[in-house]
């Protein structure tokens, strides 16, 4: 860690840091705040009350409700960082792949595929003829990879990707190309590994895309067994609401499950894991990256 | 720099259009309305049936159905449709799977579902679920008599036909109805007695009392609004406060813009008017936005996202609105937790009409795309007729979920609430035969319900459904309008209430009202000369 | 066309590195493309994408006929302008920050808690929100009037809203791209900026003229991607926060809200994917523009 001398500037700079990091992270934190104080008030609380910033009728009601199912959770838990750890893997990598071919500047034709990318994301079918081609013709129903698969290329990333890339010098691949190495060589042993910053991100940003996705779930999955966790935690309260539905068809007094504070433990439950890596995570993000030493 | 663009931008053409072509012809798989798809061996649907045995319908072929749902999946469902395929399987020689659209998103997946062209056989239908504009648009296999009287004989003799006429459209059939008389159209109150008690209102009977009761409320209690409406909950205040003093019925389905009135015991079919150009509907919004500078509701009621009945239950509303079986079942909640607080259910307007809900409003349709259309209507009929299989579907299993304590009656079991009763489209074969009533079911309920059964009316304009097809773009842009004004006066948003109905005359003539309106009146005209007798 | 195909034989590699991207969104975004065709379909359920018929434009005509269809394409396309600029500017603030200020601990906490909006729905996010600045019981006029304040309807105000919701957009997604930016900066080689201090350079200057120079090819990329989305709004902000409250709809009413409300009573396909094809061909037509434009300042920046 180099030393920094404290002149005026700097403590200055500081000082500016510190105020604005503060206020945002302090914006941030408070309704992330009030979902954890939510998550552990009663129900009736909440519906006469609202949502406040310190506990008053302390509960843990909406915990237990969810807990009720903890098998259930715990598998989804599974499936998600199954279908999350495989789609980053992939999806970084075919999108880095691709990246670095379209910012090969010998590749003559890279702005056709890169318009060829970038096209699709202004225009699409929009989403019945997608849902059409997943269902009928790709047999999307109840398999795993129709989780994995839509997600792996995402062309903004791919474009970030390149963008990143092209600040290598040329003259890297060039002497790796006298010495012999093919272009796949070359890209997984040195242009790789000076790229770790933007493939920390991208990974990151895929990852989470992954964790938090409960949409293809919703259209693709009937099983619970196969749900993400998102959508999985959504039909504990999407049944609750049925409930409320049933009562209005039946006129039976139902014990309706404790709705608004589930909600917010349900937030808790998928966040968690990500507050608990994202510090290991962080490390990536390492200053000094060495272009000038291979520049030598 | 440009000519490689406008190389670029031609191969990409040529792409799409390739594109095109080839998944244009791969796109043959989904049957034009003219033939209906059948299944090799199963029984056809035309009426005159070659086989030997004339009555006996072919089963020997097993078939796995498809059910579509509008709900997520509750708890035991795969438990309670395991029994149902047992008895299935044995009867039919058929099983069914269920596929559950959940609540998150139901509205856009629904057709998206209908179009995917997947197999479904048995659908759950209803109007609120735009069954006639699915059904118009040709997702639904078409439902003859013949057909009824062939594979649901028992619904053919029991079921009166003028449920089946409310279905259809332009003369045909898309869906069997469910046959339970619901009154869940009109709307009541429920007030706290305790409270109207404490500040001196000795009755609340009429709209007027109703208004002393929320003043007293608003001015004294400030940790509750009088009626405490949020989000689209100012739609009860048209029910209540406009349709029912006035006796209007709605008419057309959709967005309701034009209705008729109800006078000296008959509808008035002739006179057919848009409400929004009444005197009265002027009273109602002043009323309203009197209501509104009194606080009886929140000034952000229209972005609030909670239930009036909710509040009501915890003490944040004075009011509640429902229909009879929701008030009532808030007050009991309500009791649960507030043994103290005394509660009445008041039906403002006693004199007005009372309806059943549409026969519609919950239905089964058999999807063009069904693998055997004969064995889905058999199948229905089981759940419709054979009291085992409705048991099944609508209350669950003996003993975990329900105990029976005879015909029609029932208790909750330990299990209730993995599989509430009626909780899952199952709504769509509901009949009065079976239904089964809970023991805790409040008696308030079945009094009042008693009481409007010999008085209910029912309006030749249930079966009346506005078909859009030739004004789409302006319906939906004037039922945009409408939405909009009807949140602005049903909660009193602006002082200037004739100002606010001249600016919205003036939205709907650009969105092209008149269009809609004349439409509107030739199909109605038509229908109530081809009805009225 | 044979210079094409013999160049790609040289490249074969290369070629081979791009194929599985390449057949990715053949799949998964051309194929469906064609059925953007049902635009200019009257969609029939029984006769599919391909065989239903065509009506022209008709399907379009619900979203002109009210004469409101420039005002809500005018607010989309402000308020996004709105969005990259603040949260652009909000990003590359904090990540320079981050880069530079002293104190590990603080910075690692605050980078993650950031993050933590961006795992907040809107639905949830609505119900605080509501609960924060509703008239009667909202907390923030609760602190008004402990400091002897006049309760503010902020939900009925059109001026709180605008700022709002670009207080709202920024807390969702300034941490997310203050990370690409890191990144970037993480880029650079710091020699150059180890150098420059040696001269004599303040951290001010170095940041002036070594750091964000250097994150200007970043900056374009980004904004260029924003731009091709300057149609699309995120309809989970505008929805879930604002509510259905008609009083400021000439404020907060953007294409994809507008639409919604539109097709809420139909459910037709063909118009849905009207509105869709109308916001498509106005981000094609805004970033073919702005492209040339980057491109005959600084072709390198150019996106294609």
């Amino acid at each position: 860690m180099r030393k920094r001398r404290k002149t005026t500037d700097v403590i200055s700079f500081n000082i500016i840091g510190y105020i604005m990091l503060s206020i945002f992270s302090f914006v941030c934190i408070l309704p992330f705040w009030m979902i954890i104080v939510g998550s552990i008030t009663s129900e009736s609380y909440i519906t006469a009350h609202g949502y406040s910033i310190m506990p008053v009728e302390f509960s843990t009601e909406s915990f237990k409700y969810i807990m009720n199912d903890a098998t259930g959770i715990l598998r989804a838990y599974g499936v998600t960082t199954l279908v999350t750890v495989t789609g980053t893997f992939f999806g970084v990598f075919i999108n880095a792949m691709a990246a670095y071919v379209l910012q090969r500047k010998d590749f003559r034709f890279r702005n056709f595929f890169s318009f060829y990318f970038f096209f699709t994301t202004l225009f699409s079918g929009g989403l019945v003829p997608w849902y059409i081609l997943c269902v009928k013709y790709l047999h999307f129903k109840d398999r795993i990879y129709a989780l994995i698969l839509p997600g792996l290329v995402s062309v903004w990333n791919m474009l970030i990707i390149k963008g990143f890339l092209g600040g290598i010098p040329d003259a890297v691949s060039e002497s790796a190309h006298i010495d012999g190495a093919n272009d796949f060589r070359i890209f997984i042993q040195i242009i790789l590994p000076l790229a770790k910053p933007v493939i920390a991100t991208i990974s990151l940003f895929t990852a989470l895309n992954y964790w938090n996705d409960w949409y293809n779930s919703m259209l693709f999955i009937n099983n619970e067994k196969l749900f993400m966790l998102q959508f999985y935690l959504y039909k504990l309260i999407g049944s609750a609401q049925g409930l409320q539905i049933a009562a209005d068809k039946a006129g039976v007094v139902i014990e309706r499950p404790p709705i608004q504070s589930t909600k917010m433990a349900m937030t808790l439950i998928v966040i968690g894991p990500i507050i608990f890596l994202y510090p290991f995570v962080q490390k990536y993000f390492v200053k000094g990256i060495t272009i000038g030493a291979i520049k030598g | 720099m440009r000519k490689s663009f406008k190389s670029v931008s031609s191969v990409l053409v040529l792409l799409i259009l390739l594109m095109t072509l080839i998944t244009g012809c791969g796109q043959n798989n989904t049957p034009s309305a003219g033939n209906q798809p059948s299944a090799p061996g199963s029984s056809g649907q035309t009426p005159s049936e070659t086989s030997k045995d004339p009555d006996a319908i072919d089963i020997s072929k097993p078939v796995k159905l498809t059910m579509l749902f509008v709900g997520d999946k509750v708890a035991d469902q795969d438990l309670v449709y395991e029994e149902v395929n047992k008895l299935a399987k044995e009867d039919l020689n058929c099983t069914v799977a269920v596929k559950n659209l959940s609540w998150a998103d139901y509205q856009q997946q629904y057709p998206l579902v209908l179009a995917s062209g997947e197999q479904l056989d048995l659908v759950y239908a209803a109007e609120w679920l735009n069954y006639f504009d699915h059904a118009r648009k040709g997702a639904f296999h078409e439902i003859t008599m013949e057909d009824i009287e062939k594979y649901m004989p028992i619904t053919y003799k029991e079921q009166d036909k003028a449920s089946f006429e409310q279905a259809m459209v332009d003369g045909k059939l898309y869906m069997i109805p469910n046959y339970q008389f619901e009154y869940n159209v009109y709307r009541l109150v429920g007030i706290r007695t305790d409270l109207a008690k404490k500040y001196g209102i000795t009755e609340v009977k009429t709209i007027e009392d109703l208004e002393k009761y929320c003043e007293a409320i608003a001015q004294n209690e400030k940790e509750m609004f009088a009626i405490a409406h949020e989000g689209s909950g100012g739609n009860d205040n048209f029910a209540v406060f406009f349709r029912q003093p006035n006796q209007i019925y709605m008419v057309g389905g959709g967005y309701t813009i034009f209705g008729i009135k109800y006078v000296n015991g008959e509808f008035d079919y002739e006179n057919l008017f848009n409400v929004y150009n009444t005197p009265e509907f002027v009273e109602y919004a002043k009323m309203m936005r009197r209501w509104a500078e009194k606080g009886f509701w929140s000034k952000n009621a229209a972005s609030g996202q909670g239930k009036i009945n909710d509040l009501f239950i915890a003490g944040k509303s004075a009011v509640d609105v429902w229909h009879v079986g929701g008030v009532a079942q808030d007050i009991e909640k309500a009791l649960i937790d507030h043994p103290d607080w005394e509660m009445d259910i008041i039906d403002l307007t006693p004199e007005a009409f009372k309806t059943v809900n549409k026969f519609t409003n919950n239905g089964v349709a058999v999807s063009i795309n069904t693998v055997d259309f004969g064995r889905s209507l058999m199948l229905l009929e089981k759940f419709k007729n054979d009291q085992r299989y409705f048991d099944l579907t609508c209350v669950g299993i003996e003993g975990k979920h329900y105990i029976d304590l005879g015909p029609n009656k029932f208790r909750p079991g330990p299990d209730a609430n993995n599989f509430p009763i009626y909780g899952t489209s199952m709504w769509g074969w509901i009949s009065e035969k079976f239904r089964r009533v809970s023991e805790t079911e409040p008696k308030q309920l079945r009094e009042l319900i008693n009481k409007w059964i010999p008085n209910v009316v029912y309006p030749l304009t249930d079966n009346f459904i506005f078909d859009d097809s030739n004004v789409k773009s302006e319906y939906a842009a004037v039922s945009n309008v409408i939405k909009t004004y009807n949140t602005i006066f049903d909660l009193g948003m602006v002082d200037d209430v004739e100002g606010a109905l001249a600016e919205m005359r003036d939205k709907l003539n650009k969105a092209g009202f008149e269009k809609v309106e004349a439409e509107f009146r030739k199909q109605y005209n038509e229908f109530i000369k081809a009805n009225a007798n | 066309m044979s210079s094409f195909i013999r160049h790609l034989k040289r490249k074969k590699v290369l070629l081979l590195m791009l194929m599985p991207a390449f057949i990715h969104v053949l799949i998964f975004s051309y194929l469906p493309m064609a059925g953007s065709i049902l635009a200019f379909k009257q969609f029939r359920y029984n006769l599919g994408i391909f065989k239903s018929p065509w009506v022209g434009f008709d399907n379009f005509r619900f979203f002109f006929i009210s004469g409101d269809a420039l005002h809500v394409t005018v607010n989309t396309l402000l308020y996004n302008l709105a969005f990259i600029t603040v949260n652009n500017f909000l990003e590359i603030s904090f990540a320079i920050i981050l880069s530079e200020m002293s104190g590990r601990i603080f910075k690692k906490i605050t980078q993650s808690v950031m993050f933590l909006p961006y795992f907040i729905s809107w639905v949830i996010a609505g119900v605080i929100v509501y609960n924060f600045f509703n008239y009667e019981f909202g907390v923030f006029n609760g602190i008004m009037k402990t400091l002897g304040l006049p309760p503010v309807d902020v939900y009925n105000s059109a001026n709180w809203w605008r700022v709002l919701l670009v207080f709202f957009s920024a807390w969702k997604n300034v941490g997310y791209g203050t990370i690409v930016y890191l990144s970037a900066i993480m880029g650079i080689d710091h020699e150059m900026f180890d150098a420059a201090e040696i001269d004599g350079a303040n951290l001010y200057q170095r940041i002036r003229h070594i750091m964000l120079p250097c994150m200007v090819p970043t900056m374009m990329i980004l904004l260029l991607l924003s731009v091709s989305n300057i149609f699309r709004g995120d309809f989970g902000l505008f929805y879930q926060l604002v509510g259905t409250n008609p009083l400021v709809y000439d404020a907060t009413d953007i294409i994809d809200t507008y639409v919604f409300r539109s097709l809420m009573t139909s459910s037709d396909i063909g118009m849905a994917a009207a509105a869709g094809l109308y916001q498509s061909v106005m981000c094609f037509v805004t970033i073919l523009i702005v492209n040339k434009i980057v491109k005959r300042i600084q072709s390198d920046y150019a996106l294609f």
